[in-house]
């Protein structure tokens, strides 16, 4: 889980806009990957996962529109996902704290923000973020399938 | 329920049934209330004549045509020309524009409007192009224009003709009907009568022997109106059946709307990737709860001692729709990746698929709120609770044979969209995801053709495994006998292309008929005494009608006598006619069919020259007389 603990520590000190956008971007990837490499080990949750991943993936791309993330080299590779001994519900739950946590930085950003597509990137990463939280966190409405 | 085509043919056939179930005198007035709504009536089903069929305009003298296309061109024609019969003297007569009185005129008048709206709900299915020709738009479209329904269609106008023909002929009698109507309205009903008869008689070279083929009478009547049902909202503890419902519901909902996604031919409407990616997730969880739907079934089939083969053959199909949702999640990862322009709105399809996925998933699990989120119990739903008896197997079936029926139609049109946005150029790569030594000037990079191939490869199996899936479950569903079982014909005829349809509102206006038209023999010899008193010619008319009938019921119970007696018994062709047949010497007696006609340049004095001077077809080689032409308002006296 060190991704997960050490991407969290990342976007809880971030001080700008360019620093939390970029902690988010490689957050939400971090959850895409955890995600995606948990749908196969259960497949009683593999709708979750499935749908988890679907959202990180919407609030990656939303993040990657704000005009003022900063520019980077690619990097395909990427943060690493979690252990394949890791607990399947404990690698839920700290994806969904993952999520809640984006869901809070995120509408501050926003809020701090003075370039429209900045605040409607961090709007609409923020609500994939939130709708990470529910799906893992299991606190769902009727249909979680957006 | 949405309504159906055949909802509407049952009624008008049970108000023709109600009329013709009068045999009292008329009065002047119900007389001709009975002529306007006849009018109506034959004028409905007139419609309907190759209105939708792709080569409606075939002109029956073309020797080039089959038996069965001329058959169906003759019985259009006639169709036309017993409305065109009516037409004018139902006008002459004129209306109240009030409701019908008379019961029997009220049954006709309910016949037509049945009909009417039988049809508009056909044309649904079809929209006008730039070029004033109809083109199909659903997957009924081609259902309906087919060859097995249209004859359906074809042999129930047809039917409703020939009941509605012997009690028709009535009103051409003086002494029975309302003896105050014109000799002029009693010629035109005669006329209408008798085409209508032929419109009966011309489609039986196309049935042979056969009556139409249950099948398209079975797709016939399930033809539904194009529009989508309502959106259904979910509730908890829903029962099984309703569940059942409710995934039905959403899987019709799914097809109407995903060809509509894909008419949206401006870019800036376009489906975007967060859409395919919703879409092909919400197809891939939708896929993995089928498939434990169907193993489920497959255990239940097995405990209540259906036959072996079922067993078997639900687990084939749950492995055939584990791979199928294997190949979406497949998809649904590639968009992990490569996307497009974003946009604020989703797709009906992206929107509403959310649905299918969590009815499948409350059939299959035994939470009744279940949702794909985490924190409900994965546990199944016992297989007792799901098919109780062996009649809920078929149930089920159907709703997971609808969602998959659903996914395929989706998936097609989805890889169409990838295609015209790869086509385009409107895949990207976020550029933080490139490769290292990759230096993007923009937070988007164009994706890699490798990339863009996989991605369209995947689509492509998913296309394979939703048609394999499909394949297996249209087998089973039929072999089950369940609801659902005409997905796979429906499937079927859409492998040909959709039809285009000629513009009715340019149709030509009847042709005239290829045989000289038929007049009896009594009628003859009227005419050859000069009579041209209408209501002696109507009388006629009628005893020869009347004749023709008689010797056409003589033939048939011949036939079948023959039949019945075994093979020895069927007179080969070239055998001559046994003099003492009974039909034989019923025809000895009473008036002769038609005549062809003599080429143009060999009758100077006939005044209907335009008559072509075809080869008689199938009308004339039934021995049926057929009436004079419509031509304007005068009768033919």
């Amino acid at each position: 889980m060190h991704d997960i603990d050490s991407i969290g520590a990342r976007l809880r000190a971030s001080g700008d806009l360019a620093a939390t956008l970029a902690a988010s971007f490689d957050a939400f990837e971090v959850i895409r990957r955890a995600a995606r490499a948990c749908e196969n080990r259960d497949l009683g949750l593999l709708p979750v996962f499935m749908l988890a991943a679907g959202a990180a993936v919407e609030g990656r791309n939303s993040v990657a529109a704000a005009p003022s993330l900063p520019r980077a080299n690619g990097n395909a590779d990427g943060p690493e996902g979690p252990q394949p001994s890791a607990d399947l519900h404990d690698v839920a739950d700290w994806l969904a704290a993952l999520g809640g946590l984006l869901a809070r930085r995120l509408p501050a950003a926003a809020a701090d923000a003075t370039v429209p597509g900045d605040r409607a990137a961090c709007a609409d990463a923020a609500q994939a973020a939130a709708q990470i939280h529910r799906l893992l966190a299991g606190t769902c409405g009727a249909s979680p399938v957006r | 329920m949405p309504a159906l085509f055949g909802d509407f043919l049952a009624a008008a056939s049970e108000h023709i049934d109600a009329a013709v179930c009068f045999y009292g005198d008329l009065s002047d007035d119900a007389a001709r209330e009975v002529i306007r709504e006849l009018d109506r009536l034959v004028a409905a089903m007139a419609r309907y004549a190759g209105a939708f069929t792709p080569d409606a305009d075939t002109d029956p003298a073309d020797a080039h045509l089959d038996v069965r296309a001329r058959a169906e061109a003759d019985a259009h024609q006639a169709l036309r020309e017993a409305a065109a019969s009516l037409r004018a003297d139902a006008e002459r007569i004129g209306g109240t524009g009030a409701e019908p009185v008379f019961p029997a005129a009220r049954h006709l008048a309910a016949a037509a409007a049945a009909l009417t709206a039988g049809h508009d709900l056909l044309q649904t299915h079809f929209a006008p192009g730039p070029d004033g020709a109809r083109t199909g738009r659903s997957r009924w479209a081609t259902v309906i224009a087919s060859e097995p329904v249209s004859a359906a269609l074809l042999s129930e106008l047809a039917d409703s003709g020939r009941r509605l023909a012997p009690w028709v002929a009535r009103l051409s009698l003086p002494g029975l009907a309302g003896s105050g109507l014109p000799g002029s309205a009693r010629l035109a009903v005669s006329a209408a009568c008798r085409w209508l008869r032929i419109a009966d008689i011309a489609t039986q070279p196309g049935r042979g022997d056969h009556p139409p083929a249950a099948a398209g009478l079975k797709l016939l009547r399930a033809v539904p109106a194009h529009t989508p049902p309502p959106r259904r909202r979910p509730h908890a503890g829903e029962t099984v059946a309703a569940l059942c419902a409710s995934t039905q519901t959403t899987a019709e909902r799914l097809r109407y709307l995903a060809p509509a996604v894909a008419a949206r031919a401006h870019p800036a409407a376009a489906p975007t990737a967060a859409c395919w990616q919703r879409t092909a997730h919400g197809a891939a969880i939708t896929g993995h709860c089928a498939e434990l739907i169907l193993r489920s079934l497959a255990d239940r089939a097995r405990i209540l001692g259906i036959a072996p083969a079922i067993p078997s053959a639900l687990r084939h199909a749950a492995d055939a729709t584990s791979a199928g949702w294997a190949a979406w999640r497949a998809a649904a990862h590639a968009f992990d990746t490569i996307t497009t322009e974003k946009r604020a709105t989703l797709t009906p399809v992206a929107a509403e698929i959310g649905d299918l996925a969590l009815w499948t998933g409350r059939l299959a699990h035994s939470d009744p709120d279940w949702t794909p989120a985490r924190g409900h119990p994965p546990d199944l739903r016992d297989p007792a609770d799901l098919a109780f008896a062996p009649a809920g197997i078929p149930a089920v079936l159907a709703a997971v044979h609808h969602a998959a029926d659903a996914l395929a139609v989706v998936a097609a049109e989805d890889r169409e969209a990838v295609r015209a946005a790869a086509a385009s150029r409107r895949l990207f790569v976020p550029a933080r995801l490139m490769p290292e030594h990759h230096d993007a000037p923009y937070p988007y990079a164009p994706a890699p053709h490798p990339h863009v191939d996989e991605l369209l490869a995947t689509y492509d199996n998913v296309i394979r495994s939703a048609i394999r899936a499909g394949r297996i479950i249209d087998d089973l569903a039929t072999s089950l006998d369940a609801p659902s079982s005409l997905l796979g014909p429906i499937r079927a005829a859409n492998r040909r292309e959709m039809p285009r349809l000629a513009h009715r509102g340019n149709r030509p206006g009847p042709q005239p008929p290829l045989v000289r038209p038929g007049t009896g023999q009594v009628e003859q010899t009227l005419r050859q005494l000069h009579i041209t008193e209408p209501a002696l010619l109507a009388r006629a008319a009628v005893i020869d009608d009347a004749a023709r009938d008689l010797i056409t019921e003589a033939t048939t119970k011949t036939h079948r006598r023959d039949t019945a007696s075994g093979p020895g018994h069927h007179r080969t062709t070239g055998t001559p006619p046994d003099p003492r047949h009974p039909a034989h010497l019923a025809a000895k007696d009473t008036p002769h069919g038609p005549v062809a006609l003599p080429p143009k340049d060999t009758r100077p004095d006939n005044p209907r020259s335009n008559v072509p001077s075809a080869p008689p077809h199938e009308m004339s080689r039934m021995g049926i007389a057929a009436p004079q032409p419509h031509r304007g308002n005068n009768p033919g006296l």
